[in-house]
């Protein structure tokens, strides 16, 4: 199945499914709403726990307000639901503690990951968030695999990493922005001791 | 780009742990603060080997399996780093300073030996996998501070310490050396096969129980026959010199009888030509022990290892605590298998 044809749209896109399965209705922080089938949701460790909490009906689901995830926008909600409902009735992985680990990215996944580095980040933090084991696999992965054949300045790049001094200066910075009066005290120091004087005071 | 350092630590572990070897190697010399994230992780790696060759130090980190590893190789050239994983074969040479034959290390501008250059990478690559199990194989004919090697004081128990030159080559050892081997590592196997330097005899330490479980000794010519087996480790495999013999298998026997080893299990003496040994000698070697034929069955004595019964084995106790051995002789060997109350009970005595 590809991306463009998995069955999570936005609510006001798209018809309603007439499957006579429970259809949960989530809220993403920037108020876009998602309805996810009750299989899709199981990919969730998170959102399981919690609509199983919560016991709704079927009427429950149309009647009362969406459920509010509020620390993840649309469009990440977007692909999360969409890699649940494609992925719906998969066996979770458990971790085996192998490493390094052996993961393999579907092709529907690569697809579904096709996208700028901004909203990998956030689809890796929402995966780990709502606890979705190989979502968090896959996009770890993905991560992961920026290192291949990479020297350390360029993993300095790809990882954006700091170096060791980038990482004093921004530590210097920090420290004089939080109080200004410290680096003049350093610099009058500094100053005293070229000329010699023994005691600052 | 990623930030990968923005990332809940967990989320960071998970794809340190799809990378190889040589990424996680890579990665730990991009920055402080890179390999600082590495350290709190401690990747578990199943073995490490430390492997001494002359001029060549080897690491090896074994992961799932035998065939998942990653190795560094250090030698007057530089370092090779060397992974099994994905990218079959491939190899990647880090720093090559071999004109005055000193190495730098990365981010600095120290100059050392391939020796020291071999440490500080240990040390550095250590600071971030957990290994589960050590084993050392030192085939350096080269003779120094075998006592004071750094990788000593990196694990405080080996599962297998290897010491065995190449066939060509001889590893001689000093007494000291040698006592060291034999007293102060705590390894699990011990494979010995080294000479000691001319002049020198070792002297046994006195009812001391010993840190080797498995000790096989493949060169015996330092070996004194009468103490041997007063070391009481749980298993001893003696190979015998041309100057030993079937006598050398009397006094084994008899220092076992006089002996006050606990947990020996188990010992053979072997590769000496019992097949070619005249009935007399073949009885020599039980002369003073009076030894039976044995009671046990062979259903018994398989429970032990022992399956060929066609030329016999006998029983020998111990008279000072009531210990029962069982001796049997193979075409060039002779086995002891000592009975203590667990085999006994497995045989339902």
């Amino acid at each position: 199945m590809s991306v463009e044809n998995a069955p999570v749209v936005d609510v006001d896109e798209a018809a309603i499914p007439v499957e006579k399965k429970m259809y949960y209705r989530f809220e993403s922080n920037d108020k876009k709403e998602f309805r996810v089938s009750e299989l899709a949701i199981q990919q969730s460790e998170t959102l399981n726990r919690l609509v199983e909490a919560m016991g709704y009906t079927s009427e429950d689901v149309e009647n009362k307000p969406a459920i509010a995830i509020e620390n993840i926008d649309g469009k990440t909600l977007k692909l999360v639901f969409q890699w649940c409902e494609h992925h719906k009735g998969e066996a979770i992985p458990v971790d085996d503690g192998s490493v390094p680990k052996i993961v393999e990215i579907p092709e529907f996944d690569a697809k579904l990951m096709d996208i700028d580095n901004g909203l990998l980040f956030k689809l890796i933090w929402a995966a780990d968030y709502l606890n979705i084991v190989q979502l968090l696999n896959v996009s770890c992965k993905k991560v992961a695999n920026m290192a291949q054949g990479k020297t350390p300045a360029q993993l300095r790049r790809v990882y954006l990493l700091p170096s060791d001094e980038e990482d004093e200066a921004a530590k210097r910075a920090a420290q004089e922005a939080q109080d200004p009066r410290a680096r003049e005290v350093e610099e009058e120091f500094e100053e005293r001791k070229r000329q010699g004087g023994n005691s600052f005071f | 780009m990623v930030k990968l350092l923005k990332f809940p630590s967990l989320v960071q572990e998970k794809i340190v742990k799809m990378m190889i070897f040589m990424e996680i190697f890579e990665l730990s010399h991009t920055s402080k603060r890179a390999r600082n994230m590495l350290k709190s992780l401690r990747i578990q790696a199943e073995q490490l080997y430390y492997e001494f060759n002359k001029g060549t130090y080897e690491i090896w980190l074994n992961f799932y399996g035998e065939t998942d590893y990653g190795r560094t190789i250090v030698d007057k050239f530089g370092m090779i780093v060397k992974d099994s994983r994905k990218r079959k074969n491939v190899e990647h040479q880090v720093k090559i300073e071999s004109l005055n034959r000193t190495l730098t290390a990365i981010g600095s501008h120290e100059q050392l030996l391939p020796f020291e250059f071999f440490e500080k990478q240990t040390n550095h690559i250590l600071s971030f996998f957990k290994v589960k199990e050590t084993n050392v194989l030192y085939r350096h004919g080269k003779k120094f501070g075998l006592q004071n090697f750094f990788f000593w004081k990196n694990s405080q128990r080996y599962q297998k310490v290897q010491m065995q030159a190449w066939s060509d080559q001889k590893l001689t050892l000093s007494k000291c050396q040698l006592a060291f081997l034999l007293e102060e590592v705590d390894t699990k196997e011990m494979i010995l096969e080294v000479g000691l330097e001319p002049k020198h005899t070792y002297q046994y330490p006195k009812q001391e129980s010993s840190k080797i479980e498995k000790l096989q000794i493949l060169n015996s010519s330092w070996v004194c026959f009468e103490e041997l087996l007063a070391m009481d480790n749980k298993e001893v495999i003696c190979v015998a010199q041309y100057s030993q013999n079937f006598r050398t298998a009397n006094v084994l026997l008899k220092s076992w009888i006089q002996g006050n080893n606990v947990k020996l299990e188990e010992f053979q003496y072997t590769k000496f030509a019992v097949s070619k040994l005249a009935q007399s000698d073949r009885d020599a070697i039980f002369f003073g022990t009076n030894a039976t034929p044995t009671l046990f069955t062979y259903e018994q004595l398989v429970t032990r290892g022992i399956y060929d019964l066609n030329s016999g084995a006998m029983d020998i106790r111990r008279e000072k605590d009531g210990m029962l051995a069982t001796v049997k002789l193979g075409l060039d060997n002779m086995r002891v298998v000592i009975w203590h109350q667990k085999h006994l009970k497995a045989i339902g005595q």
